[in-house]
């Protein structure tokens, strides 16, 4: 069942729509399980053999695989059925919203106002200009992308983006959609003892619900978040207070960052990376070494490079560059992300990686166990799977 | 403030089948699967609201006659579930969009010649 979200901020879902809701995650479910299963057995049983006679050897890499699988009948069916799972989730999660979009507004900022409630900001910059990987792809076929606003003080972007990631994960991002922020920010904490961060800055940020762990993880660090666009930053604020988490939001371009040189112990990322041109994220990590003090780390969560998979996998990661609105997903994952730090000025050698299982899930005896483990890519690695899921993650540490 | 969100995202829709309207079938059964699945738990959460009361349905089910306000909401319903069962091919839906002029909410306005897939108008 669809967990309720742990805030304030709540939609006005029919009971239909609730239904509706919990068939759509179980169709994702679904299709990430069964139908995924099922297009992997055909090409080991099918494509494989078939292309090893036209060529005398296995597919060699993603692009490869894709080539040889787009003709499937498993192949056709999982995308066309994942494509409209993925319509299907905005389309039960938008009229909720829409319906309260009044109240959901005023509610938002009486969190954000309320003087009673943990500390925190939100400062909103109405002179940016947000960039056009946003304005102009409706990203993961989100209707309206994410910056769209609707009214003053709107917050239908956020409450819409909330609560469709909690039906489209089934479950798998954990209880406050936080689980990729908890597994990173003490992934920091355990492998780095002595590491004390004092200020944590989140990139991309949008509802905050990865920033959070942050703040929990290091309490008595000032944690930062930032986005691009508004009706998100407004929602992440009233969520954190609701939540009693103080961070500070502001609206802010992560390729342009309006922070002091050397300000910040960590420079964080999640699921952000792959969002962007290759100019922006080698901008943004330039701007990263900037802002972090000699000693901080820059530490992002993303899907594994292409480099490391082996060619199916590497397909199967790749399907959302080509079939779910996400242009630079793939440009991205076909990166050496160690060169992408060296490039912005980091050392080879200070380069790190690895690959986790989720905090939330295992606990952190367990998770603690795996720390040190050298990084595993498989068909666990960067993907939704409840039968054990790795997240990845890289970065590298500025010298003191 | 009463504000409309989009419903569907911008660009051509892709396709996963070559014969001509499989992938919108397959849209309007996923669609209809949904309805079935909604329907059956607003039903299943209907008979036990009415046990916990002491109500045993069946049979005043299988009596009950409808009535004309009965009927005009259950018409209503019925042409909502068309357009959402059949919503990737309907005008408002991302491909009727980008094939339609802005405005035109019809597809028997197009000239029939432009699109082999028209049907014209009677």
């Amino acid at each position: 069942m669809i967990q309720p979200q742990p805030h304030d901020l709540q939609p006005a879902p029919t009971r239909d729509e609730r239904a509706r809701q919990e068939f759509v995650s179980g169709l994702r479910r679904h299709v990430l399980i069964r139908l995924a299963g099922n297009m992997r057995g055909e090409y080991g049983d099918e494509v494989v053999p078939a292309f090893e006679r036209e060529h005398g050897r296995a597919p060699a890499d993603g692009p490869e695989v894709h080539r040889a699988m787009r003709g499937s009948r498993a192949f056709r069916f999982y995308s066309a059925v994942r494509t409209n799972a993925q319509e299907m989730v905005f389309a039960s999660v938008i009229p909720g919203v829409e319906r309260r979009i009044a109240e959901l507004a005023d509610q938002a900022r009486g969190l954000r106002e309320d003087a009673e409630r943990a500390g925190g900001s939100l400062t909103l910059d109405p002179d940016l200009e947000v960039p056009r990987n946003v304005t102009e792809i409706d990203v993961h076929l989100a209707p309206g992308s994410y910056h769209a606003e609707y009214g003053d003080d709107d917050v239908a972007a956020g409450a819409v983006y909330d609560h469709s990631i909690n039906v489209f994960a089934f479950g798998q991002f954990g209880r406050e959609l936080d689980d990729i922020g908890q597994t990173m920010s003490n992934y920091i904490r355990l492998k780095y003892p002595d590491f004390r961060p004092e200020r944590i800055l989140d990139c991309g940020c949008t509802i905050g619900h990865n920033t959070l762990p942050w703040a929990r993880s290091f309490p008595d660090a000032e944690v930062h978040g930032i986005d691009v666009a508004p009706g998100v930053l407004r929602y992440a604020s009233a969520r954190a207070k609701s939540l009693g988490v103080p961070v500070h939001f502001r609206q802010m371009d992560a390729t342009k960052l309006d922070y002091p040189d050397a300000s910040f112990d960590v420079v964080f990322s999640s699921m952000f990376l792959h969002e962007l041109p290759l100019r922006d994220i080698r901008a943004f990590f330039a701007e990263a070494r900037r802002v972090l003090k000699p000693g901080g780390v820059l530490w992002n969560m993303e899907l594994p490079p292409n480099s490391r998979m082996a060619p199916y996998e590497s397909f199967y990661l790749d399907w959302d560059s080509y079939y779910n609105n996400e242009p630079f997903y793939k440009p991205f994952r076909d990166q050496d992300y160690r060169d992408l730090c060296t490039g912005a000025g980091f050392a080879a050698e200070d380069f790190i990686e690895a690959t986790l299982p989720r905090y939330s899930f295992v606990g952190e005896a367990a998770f603690r166990e795996g720390v040190d483990e050298p990084a595993l890519f498989d068909s666990q690695t960067g993907r939704m799977d409840p039968k054990g899921t790795r997240w990845y993650g890289f970065g590298a540490w500025k010298k003191a | 403030m009463s504000k409309e969100l989009p419903r569907t995202a911008r660009g051509r829709r892709n396709r996963f089948f070559e014969a001509e309207g499989v992938d919108e079938l397959l849209s309007m059964v996923m669609e209809l699967t949904a309805e079935v699945a909604t329907l059956r738990e607003r039903l299943y959460v209907t008979e036990r609201v009415l046990e916990h009361n002491g109500l045993a349905v069946g049979e005043g089910i299988e009596r009950y006659e409808i009535t004309d306000e009965d009927d005009a909401w259950l018409a209503a319903e019925r042409e909502r579930l068309l357009s959402t069962v059949l919503r990737t091919i309907e005008s408002g839906s991302r491909d009727a969009r980008e094939a339609a002029p802005a405005g035109e909410d019809s597809g028997d306005e197009e000239d029939p010649g432009k699109d082999s897939r028209s049907v014209r108008a009677a």
